[in-house]
């Protein structure tokens, strides 16, 4: 369970965030959605400890991830890129993360199976393509088995076969009662992974809801979104 | 749940400590690094030797000229310092890092002490390396080498090198960029500091010129430090250096 | 080429440590003319010396091309590595080279706009140290002729000249840790180079020793070249680096 509340994050005199409040539930796929610049970044790193908060509360099962006592196996965080350094091969860059939490070296080859890496594991990251580099960092994610997902726009880089096995896997998570959040500004893909989805724009949360809620009696998702995200440019 | 605090600090450090180790162990710059500086100091050795053959050099004491490359090779070991923690800002590794270990103040003092044991011996090697290649170039023309003064000037040194390289390690954790941490490091200890040693007083409590005291003590400066002085006075400086390092490195965004 | 030489002047200038290299350029040689500046005029009014006994802010622009050094070596490195977060395998490479095909056109246009930069740098750098020694020693202050029209253009040379280098040498590592290192070091109080004058005088052949006697005369290594012959070693030094340098880049694969 990811509980969002009141969150605000300013930098400079610029307003990031302004007090955003949303949960990401077990079982269930939460799509995190808005244009680029609307905060989606911003609010996943404040959740995972990365950013300051400038007010408001940002909990993994009711506490600040830094007070996570296994943050690996609670969470698994995929960010932009692969997350790991350019001349590491990218079983070192997992070995390293293994050993932080103490788990089995054994994970190492399995997540490098699961997400198809293992006949690139001996290579240097910097000549990972874009993908790889993305399933390297959701290999990373997944060391620990974590019970919540946090993926930052996962589909980037990735080519239709990968798309299409990450939202299997994805839904699989969450048909297992696992909490999946992922932040995307792709509308047509997120329609067929998400169950729930916030919609962020300049900071401001301006519709949340199931997916049918949402997309009410618009037509698509992505006509939804224009919907809600011009609204909020004219108020 | 996985909330309750079951796990000790000091658990927790030892597994960081192992994840730092393995980091460094796995990046192909310490070992390039620790290799160019060896062979480096090695090379200049060797012409220190020469020149101390040729009676040039201003001493003919072989362990100080040994221990002269030294003055040089050690940015080799200041630049692993900055190379090593600029990394984590190298493909975005700091967001693993800080998801992986999010306790900043147990994951950054791992890194140090990390960074420490490899340093270690690496200072260790450096320093004596070269007093041994001077012993076999110079042979029995130089003062020969006392066992006692032999150790006492390779632990000082190795200490130096050690501590030098931490405060450069610290330095690169506040910058967090390869290129403005190496300036100032490297203008800081051979531009700016040989300039500012020789014009004030107040200079012998500078983190080199207190760290320099520790192997070539200089009695022609009535006020100058002892060795013993000067490596509690840069202890100091890298204990203060690490603690601003850590301070700024938990309160700001990653 | 015009439109290549402004588009690579305007990259330059908006990299984030071209500010460290603008203000260690500028700034490093004035301060230290002004610490030693104070120091003479603090010896001649105790009537230890009459006069100031070296052409004091020569030797202090030598140091200066630590500003330098770092333009050329970031000029290319940044073309390869960016030590932001995103990685994504964003090398700006690939976009220059769509942009401006020609990949001898490419660097020359880059080699122009260090050159440019570089020589700015070396004016302001200039007119900053000789104002400061002017005004710290006034009357003490020496003389400057006609003579010294042609070491300042030999100040700028060297300047431009060493940017080169650094900029040819980055070419081959991509990286820029190791010229970085390698140069800055050198261009410490007592440089590795001197001291190898102490091993061999072949060493006064070398880019810097050579390159430097276009301003400063070097009395204790012995002299084999005038002003004009050290600007040409180090010239031809610097053209043979370029043009190594070029052929690779040419030959390699992004």
């Amino acid at each position: 369970m990811i509980t969002i509340e009141q969150l605000t994050k300013r930098r400079g005199s610029h307003n990031i965030l302004n007090g955003i409040s949303f949960k990401a539930k077990p079982g269930r796929v939460t799509g995190f959605l808005g244009p680029n610049g609307a905060g989606k970044s911003s609010a996943l790193r404040i959740l995972l400890g990365l950013d300051r908060a400038t007010s408001g509360t940002a909990l993994v099962n009711g506490v600040p991830y830094v007070q996570l006592t296994d943050p690996l196996t609670t969470v698994g965080a995929v960010f932009d890129g692969s997350g790991a350094h350019r001349l590491r091969t990218g079983r070192a860059h997992l070995n390293w993360i293994v050993r932080s939490a103490g788990l089995p070296r054994s994970r190492v080859n399995e997540v490098l199976e699961m997400v198809g890496l293992a006949h690139a594991a001996s290579k240097r990251v910097g000549r990972y393509s874009l993908g790889m580099a993305r399933r390297l960092g959701l290999a990373a994610a997944l060391l620990g088995d974590p019970e919540i997902l946090i993926l930052d726009e996962p589909t980037n880089g990735l080519d239709p076969e990968g798309i299409r096995w990450l939202r299997t896997f994805l839904r699989e998570r969450a048909a297992s009662g696992r909490t999946v959040l992922l932040s995307s500004h792709l509308m047509g893909e997120t329609a067929e992974t998400v169950d729930d989805i916030v919609i962020l724009n300049k900071g401001h949360i301006v519709a949340s809801g199931t997916l049918t809620d949402i997309v009410g009696s618009h037509k698509t998702l992505e006509d939804a979104f224009f919907a809600f995200t011009a609204r909020r440019d004219i108020s | 749940m996985s909330t309750s605090i079951t796990r000790t600090y000091g658990q927790e450090m030892r597994r960081a400590i192992k994840a730092e180790l393995s980091k460094l162990y796995s990046l192909p710059i310490t070992w390039y690094t620790l290799c160019g500086t060896f062979i480096v100091n090695l090379i200049l050795a060797c012409a220190y030797s020469n020149a101390g053959l040729q009676g040039l050099a201003s001493t003919q004491s072989k362990l100080e000229i040994g221990l002269a490359s030294v003055g040089y090779s050690q940015a080799g070991l200041m630049i692993l310092g900055i190379l090593t923690v600029c990394s984590e800002y190298n493909g975005g590794q700091i967001r693993t890092t800080l998801t992986a270990m999010p306790l900043r103040g147990i994951q950054i003092f791992s890194a140090l002490f990390a960074l420490t044991v490899v340093l270690i011996p690496a200072a260790f090697v450096v320093s004596s390396s070269g007093v041994l290649l001077t012993e076999i170039l110079i042979g029995d023309a130089g003062t020969p080498i006392v066992w006692g003064n032999f150790m006492s000037a390779i632990l000082g040194v190795s200490g130096y090198l050690t501590l030098t390289a931490l405060i450069s390690a610290a330095i690169g954790v506040v910058l967090r960029r390869m290129l403005p941490a190496l300036s100032i490091i490297l203008g800081y200890y051979f531009i700016a500091e040989p300039l500012i040693r020789e014009q004030a007083d107040l200079a012998k409590y500078l983190p080199d010129t207190a760290g320099v005291g520790r192997w070539t003590p200089r009695p022609e400066h009535a006020s100058a430090l002892t060795p013993v002085q000067g490596g509690i006075l840069l202890s100091a400086w890298t204990l203060a250096a690490i603690i601003i390092a850590a301070t700024v490195y938990r309160k700001r965004d990653a | 080429m015009k439109n290549a030489l402004a588009a690579e002047l305007s990259k330059l200038l908006s990299l984030p440590a071209i500010w460290i290299a603008v203000a260690v350029g500028i700034l490093v040689a004035p301060a230290i003319a002004v610490i030693r500046s104070f120091q003479e005029l603090f010896e001649i009014e105790k009537s230890v010396q009459t006069a100031v006994e070296y052409p004091i802010g020569f030797e202090e622009l030598g140091f200066g091309v630590m500003g330098v050094i770092i333009v050329g070596v970031i000029a290319i490195s940044s073309e390869y590595f960016t030590e932001s977060e995103e990685s994504g395998g964003g090398r700006q490479l690939t976009t220059s080279l769509t942009a401006n095909p020609s990949r001898i056109r490419f660097l020359m246009s880059k080699a122009s706009a260090v050159a440019t930069v570089s020589a700015i740098l070396a004016i302001i750098a200039i007119a900053l140290t000789l104002v400061a020694v002017r005004i710290i020693l006034a009357e003490h202050a020496p003389e400057l002729g006609i003579a010294d029209i042609s070491r300042f253009i030999g100040v700028v040379c060297y300047w431009v000249l060493t940017a080169l280098m650094a900029f040819g040498i980055t070419i081959l590592t991509r990286h820029a840790a190791l010229p970085m290192a390698v140069l800055l070091l050198n261009t410490s109080v007592v440089s590795v180079t001197y001291l190898l004058t102490r091993v061999t005088p072949l060493a006064n052949y070398l880019p810097d020793m050579a390159g430097i006697r276009m301003f400063v005369e070097i009395k204790d290594a012995g002299s084999p070249l005038t002003p004009i012959w050290g600007g040409v070693v180090m010239a031809a030094w610097v053209t043979a680096l370029l043009s190594i340098g070029t052929v690779t880049f040419c030959r390699r694969d992004l």
